[in-house]
């Protein structure tokens, strides 16, 4: 699937080498094949301090590094002094991380970056556009939002849907113009608060078969992108493997029922999650939408769809969701998350209502 | 469709492996000591699992022990590696398909790996590693790993020299330019 990055390597061969000269108890008797492996298991931030131990290590210590997720639960300091130094610290990383395939920077203080330093960060990184960066992450666009919100109040309110003002487009545009010069992109999670414009911004141009390897995705489902989203569907739907929508509100039943539609024409899909968000007035009126979609999912496999429907008669949310998560026999996986406002109760009603509907 | 993957083995079912455990099997380390080893544990090894796989267990089990030629399979290493299998050979085995491998990655060691692989003597760590890597029993080279790791967590490059006996070939200037590179990473200290 999409990542690569991930896979467990499973060819280290024994390192035949192993040079008499070395003392038994020095790290040095091992060879380079083992001696990346051990490296591997360290965090980015020992890699740093550790590149001048041995010429070896300088070598080997950062090939084994795919990944750079910058949350302040994971990486303090680091994210820290992200916000301080941020180019040399992204430089640093697409310079001596060859293997960097994925990044994520969250930003849960929601204050630290601004829209300029977001533009100018991903800049860097699509600068590196040779390097098959295979995913990349943003903070909920929301921030950006939220900071505008506070110098333009009334450019945003008045914006319900494009056009918006003209100073917060310019800075989107870049933002995704450079999202666009990553030809090989597998994979974005970029949300957007309020306005949903991710889905138009990043797909719905000339630009339409720009991501062929475009595999994952997720999003907001509002009533301002579902006609993105059904260009989204079409360009991508035959490709896209995983997909997660969350539904914010202001969708009445004809929104979801778009949503559902497009979902069930994709394909490839192997992997769906629609999660609700709060602020939800009617559970049951989704769970009818999202039996739709069961049904057409499964429509190619009818057999499968009553075994699914006698696994799930009667059974505990909870229970429902790790069997639809746990089972390979699926072709399709739903997930649903039913956040706060939906009490456990309605929840299972919602549930059985889609399994026996 | 991967419907494939529901297949059960015959290695898979969790009571023939506890009943195989208990055939022992003899392993004989480059020293020449000579060890028993239960079945199923000793198969953790995938070196010895092919063995016994192309010799048959009747063989195995009555003929002479499995030779383990490397230098790092020392007699200290063989009975470290035969302790370990020993208590992990029923762990529930690791399923590719799901991607749960980064996960474990990062995930601590248990209680009982962290004591057994925190041995004094470095010599023997390294070679546990090394022969666990040459018997390719892939979840004890992970430990190793990990614990090789988590004692570099935080420390300075001289102290990381010290401790794992890693000669610096970098003349002076190199490391310097290399730590000015890098100096954002020690301002926390």
């Amino acid at each position: 699937m999409h990542n690569r990055c991930l896979k467990f390597k499973t060819d280290i061969k024994l390192t035949q080498e192993m040079s008499q000269n070395y003392p038994k108890d020095s790290l040095d008797r091992f060879g380079d094949d083992m001696c990346e492996h051990i490296l591997s298991y360290l965090t980015l931030e020992d890699r740093f301090r550790c590149e001048c131990v041995s010429k070896q290590w300088r070598r080997l210590i950062y090939t084994t590094q795919t990944d750079f997720i910058c949350t302040y639960s994971q990486t303090p300091f680091m994210y820290n002094e992200l916000f301080v130094d941020y180019e040399r610290i992204i430089r640093a990383l697409l310079h001596k991380c060859v293997n960097l395939l994925y990044i994520e920077i969250r930003d849960h203080h929601r204050k630290r970056l601004s829209c300029d330093k977001i533009v100018s960060m991903h800049k860097i990184i699509a600068e590196s556009i040779e390097r098959d960066i295979y995913a990349i992450e943003w903070p909920p666009m929301g921030v950006i939002g939220r900071s505008l919100t506070e110098q333009i109040p009334s450019a945003i309110r008045e914006a319900n849907g494009l056009p918006l003002n003209p100073w917060i487009k310019q800075h989107l545009n870049k933002q995704y113009a450079s999202v666009k010069l990553c030809v090989k992109l597998c994979q974005t999670r970029v949300r957007t608060g309020d306005k949903c414009l991710t889905v138009r911004q990043m797909f719905v141009d000339k630009n339409r078969n720009l991501f062929e390897k475009y595999r994952k995705f997720s999003c907001y489902f509002s009533i301002h992108n579902s006609i993105e989203f059904i260009n989204f569907a079409q360009t991508y739907g035959h490709t896209l493997r995983s997909i997660a929508v969350t539904i914010v509100n202001l969708c009445d039943e004809i929104d979801i029922k778009t949503l559902m539609n497009c979902l069930s024409k994709m394909r490839s899909l192997r992997d769906v999650r629609i999660i609700y968000s709060d602020l939800l007035t009617d559970p049951k009126a989704y769970s009818h939408s999202i039996a739709y979609v069961i049904s057409k999912l499964y429509a190619v496999r009818d057999a499968e769809t009553e075994r699914l429907r006698e696994r799930m008669a009667g059974a505990e949310v909870k229970e429902a969701i790790d069997k639809f998560n746990n089972r390979k026999m699926f072709h399709k996986i739903i997930f649903l998350k039913i956040t706060e406002r939906v009490t456990g109760a309605e929840a299972r009603d919602a549930m059985t209502n889609i399994f026996i509907d | 469709m991967a419907d494939n993957a529901d297949h059960i083995d015959g290695d898979d079912n969790e009571d023939v492996r506890a009943q195989q455990n208990l055939i022992k099997i003899k392993l004989k380390s480059s020293e020449g000591g000579i060890y028993e080893c239960g079945l199923t544990a000793a198969k953790m090894s995938d070196l010895v699992k092919n063995m016994v796989e192309s010799l048959g267990t009747d063989a195995v089990v009555t003929t002479e022990p499995i030779i383990l030629g490397n230098e790092a399979v020392t007699d200290a290493a063989l009975k470290k590696i035969i302790e370990w299998v020993e208590f992990h050979w029923d762990d529930p085995p690791v399923d590719h398909d799901f991607e749960d491998e980064k996960d474990r990655r990062n995930e601590e060691l248990s209680h009982w790996d962290k004591q057994f692989i925190d041995v004094d003597d470095q010599a023997l760590l390294f070679d546990v590693i090394a022969a666990a890597n040459y018997m390719d029993i892939k979840g004890l080279v992970e430990v190793g790993a990990k614990h090789i790791c988590s004692k570099i967590r935080g420390k300075s490059c001289q102290e990381v020299r010290e401790m794992l006996k890693i000669t610096n070939d970098f003349t002076a200037e190199e490391e310097d330019a290399i730590h000015k590179e890098n100096a954002w990473i020690y301002a926390k200290d």
